[in-house]
């Protein structure tokens, strides 16, 4: 199979519905419609939890007219993580798949109206950790990347202009996971705070910017559960955005 | 400043206090001992009235709010150092907070406080002595 025939096409999420399952997967098309290899991978997750969007971005390009294929475009992201990433590269250049960096036929059919190439950043808050994987892997098969690289430069002044629109979200403290309960008291009072029991306990918190970037809008505030024993009591701590109801970042205090 | 418990459920609370978002409607029980008197160590406005701060009987090493409807005040006396700082989010959400001045002016010492801040958690036990030395507490 030409080389220059294989596109990757792995995007990154942001929480869109608060529906929590356990992983995204990517995958890799080759000529023609059939699959070469579905990797599964999870991103930087809240914990166990995995926001997954309401629909996954694939483009294939290099069919025989040479078209670009777009399945699902505008406004899904797939959250992906950059060891992820890198090992899908290594995977295809162990394959012999190299990809190519010619733009030429997606930039044909525009992907969406920030996104000319197909290979940026869009900018968009929200987005974490962004890799331009079909560059990426082309630059792990000519041994130019290292791990210590956020991201290939972008091709283009559209990528310049995002990743600077983007600088905001990303200075931000990301999500933290949930804590990992150590006796049967805490797994219980987690549990049960995870049924959203508790109540608010401040207004206005310091962490809201940080909590609005990562989880979406809306008022954030601090819930507390206290699970009452005999002899001590274990406390849960919490945040709820009051507009939607999601719960995140369940600790121990 | 001291009060004293007078009910511990949602049941007692004024319309305005519910908010079941939040976690306070009718049901919700109170971690307060009917006829128990507590320190106040700071004072705000939440969902349209009064609530106090108060050490309730979780055994938290920071207090927490319960509404002012839950209580009858004992002793009205405050220590001469507090002040009141008013802290404005947004114009939907602005609150006072009456209590000592490292929490008055700064609206995230109670996070911290909570977060178990090592400096923050000094000065609320320093200032828990004085406060309590004011209102001649030590109640339990």
């Amino acid at each position: 199979m030409p080389s220059d025939q294989l596109r990757v096409w792995l995007t990154d999420s942001r929480p869109l519905s608060g529906k929590r399952l356990g992983g995204t997967k990517g995958t890799y098309l080759r000529d023609g419609s059939e699959v070469v290899t579905a990797l599964t991978h999870s991103g930087r997750s809240n914990n166990d939890r995995v926001y997954v969007p309401k629909r996954s971005r694939v483009r294939r390009a290099g069919g025989p007219a040479g078209r670009a294929v777009e399945r699902d475009g505008a406004g899904s992201r797939i959250r992906s993580s950059r060891l992820a990433t890198v090992l899908a590269g290594l995977v295809l250049a162990l394959l012999g798949f190299v990809p190519t960096a010619d733009a030429s036929v997606a930039a044909a059919v525009p992907i969406n109206s920030y996104d000319q190439s197909g290979y940026i950043y869009d900018g968009t808050p929200h987005t974490y950790d962004r890799l331009d994987h079909f560059a990426l892997a082309h630059a792990i098969t000519t041994a130019a990347v290292t791990l210590a690289a956020d991201a290939p430069a972008p091709p283009n002044p559209v990528s310049v202009r995002a990743v600077a629109a983007n600088t905001t979200a990303k200075v931000l403290k990301g999500p933290i996971a949930d804590a990992v309960p150590k006796n049967l008291p805490e797994q219980i009072a987690l549990d049960t705070a995870k049924q959203g029991y508790g109540r608010q306990i401040m207004g206005p918190m310091g962490d809201a910017p940080r909590l609005v970037a990562n989880y979406g809008e809306g008022e954030w505030v601090k819930m507390q559960y206290v699970l009452r024993g005999n002899t001590s009591n274990v406390t849960v701590h919490y945040f709820r955005n009051i507009d939607t109801g999601m719960d995140v970042e369940f600790k121990f205090p | 400043m001291i009060v004293r418990c007078t009910a511990n459920s949602g049941a007692a609370l004024p319309e305005a206090n519910l908010d079941p978002r939040r976690g306070y409607d009718r049901t919700t029980e109170f971690p307060l001992t009917l006829g128990r008197d507590y320190t106040v160590f700071a004072i705000t406005v939440f969902l349209g009235t009064a609530w106090y701060y108060v050490l309730d009987d979780d055994g938290l090493d920071w207090p927490t709010w319960s509404p002012s409807a839950l209580f009858d005040v004992v002793d009205g006396a405050i220590p001469a150092s507090w002040i009141i700082g008013y802290f404005r989010a947004s114009a939907e959400n602005q609150y006072p907070i009456i209590s000592f001045p490292e929490w008055a002016q700064d609206h995230q010492f109670y996070e911290r406080l909570v977060d178990r801040d090592p400096v923050a958690t000094a000065t609320f036990a320093r200032r828990r002595v004085e406060t309590e030395g004011v209102t001649g507490a030590g109640l339990e």
